[in-house]
């Protein structure tokens, strides 16, 4: 028998944090049914780590796992995941100089 | 290699401790008074225009050093005078309220004499209920040690802020606010937390700041053998997305601060941690270190208001 799971109800709108991904999983795998239906309608942003724990979570789990009404927001963020791209260098080492903030004179 | 340092007699006032700081109008005074030649003269009309294009500390910095200010005196004094203070960005109130926190509120503090930014701060610094409504500020939000509760608060806070309309799009917004308090859960062993973001809609920017009493960012990275040369290396490679949970990971932090800080929204960015800092600010970078060790990490981000949204993807998927 087929559940299914709205995400917007069992987590949030807003799917964010990593371990709400683990817990979101916890309680999937506790469920009696083997096939699982998630549905993700409602479901507003996903952040990289919560998409990156849920597809490691999947792929380790003992269910039968499909999502449907996936936002175009959540998809674009489970691509970005299973093709992981060069991580951004925000920090130029070749140019690092690191400059000492004094200590105040405190009169 | 420079020196920046704050003046302590009056915190409130800018750091004059380079020659970069001093008023341009005296200064030129000075010059030209001074010039005996030709020569000299236009050596120094060059010099002055090079102070006058030296880039100078962001807000974010300035933040940090009245910090540093005010906690050094309340060292000497045992109070937290805050009398001299015409105004108080998140930045510097998150910084203070951490540290009234972390004393475990035994702090006897001078409010400022300004009766305007006295009532601010002061509901800033007290442990005010989370408000609701359309303000253009809220006040700290404290991060629940217990994860299954930290959900529900970062909804509160995308509800305050318009969910970020304004500040690149709810996408950006909500992926900046989330993946680095994911981070704070993830990677700090934090027992105090806070976030806060404030809109400045007529000064044309809005901050959002992190604040945690973790392990530090150099303190997670030695506890997992990684090498560094100094705490802003150790800073600046996590930034770069190394992460001690292995490599698959460490995109939250990077990813999230090229969003705020490349093109388009073109914002700042300082971070603090243990001995290290960080500052990105119009488009460059600077390492500090730091006299004394910032018991945990801080994290400001200075974005301009209103920004068009963002399209988040360009940079998760490394296009950006």
């Amino acid at each position: 028998m087929v559940h299914k799971i709205f995400v917007k109800k069992t987590v949030f709108t807003d799917l964010a944090l990593r371990s709400s991904a683990d817990a979101f999983f916890n309680h999937l795998e506790i469920l009696k049914d083997k096939e699982l239906v998630l549905d993700f309608k409602g479901v507003k942003s996903i952040s990289r780590s919560f998409a990156h724990q849920y597809l490691l979570r999947k792929k380790t789990s003992r269910k039968n796992i499909s999502e449907v009404n996936v936002p175009k927001t959540v998809k674009l963020m489970f691509k970005a995941v299973e093709n992981p791209m060069k991580k951004p260098h925000l920090v130029d080492f070749h140019a690092f100089k690191v400059i000492p903030i004094r200590a105040a004179a405190f009169a | 290699m420079g020196f920046y340092g704050y003046n302590c007699k009056n915190p409130a006032k800018r750091p004059v401790t380079s020659l970069t700081r001093v008023r341009i109008p005296a200064k030129a005074l000075y010059f030209f008074w001074c010039s005996k030649s030709e020569l000299v003269l236009l050596v120094q009309v060059f010099m002055l225009a090079m102070c006058y294009f030296d880039m100078s500390n962001s807000k974010l910095l300035d933040s940090y050093l009245q910090y540093r200010a005010y906690v050094g005196r309340y060292k000497i004094n045992g109070k937290l005078d805050l009398s001299g203070i015409g105004w108080a960005f998140p930045s510097l109130l998150l910084l203070l309220r951490g540290f009234i926190h972390e004393s475990r509120g035994k702090v006897e503090v001078i409010l400022p004499e300004n009766k305007s930014v006295r009532k601010y701060v002061s509901l800033m610094l007290d442990e005010s209920t989370f408000e609701k409504s359309g303000e253009t500020y809220c006040p700290f939000v404290e991060l629940p040690r217990q994860k299954v509760n930290a959900e529900r608060i970062l909804q509160k806070l995308y509800a305050v802020r318009g969910h970020g309309d304004d500040l690149g799009g709810e996408a950006a917004f909500k992926y900046i606010l989330g993946e680095l308090t994911d981070n704070i859960y993830e990677h700090s062993q934090f027992t105090t937390a806070f976030v806060m973001a404030k809109r400045y809609p007529k000064l044309g920017f809005a901050e959002i700041c992190f604040f945690d009493n973790g392990l530090t960012i150099p303190g997670c990275l030695e506890k997992h053998e990684v090498q560094f040369a100094s705490d802003a290396e150790a800073i600046g490679k996590a930034l770069n997305g190394l992460s001690t949970k292995g490599k698959e990971r460490g995109y939250g932090l990077s990813t999230s601060l090229s969003i705020a800080t490349k093109p388009p929204l073109k914002g700042d960015a300082l971070i603090i941690s243990r001995r290290g800092g960080i500052e990105i600010y119009a488009g460059k970078q600077q390492a500090y270190e730091l006299p004394d060790p910032f018991q945990g990490t801080f994290v400001a981000i200075q974005i301009p208001l209103p920004s068009k949204a963002v399209n988040i993807y360009d940079y998760v998927s490394g296009q950006g």
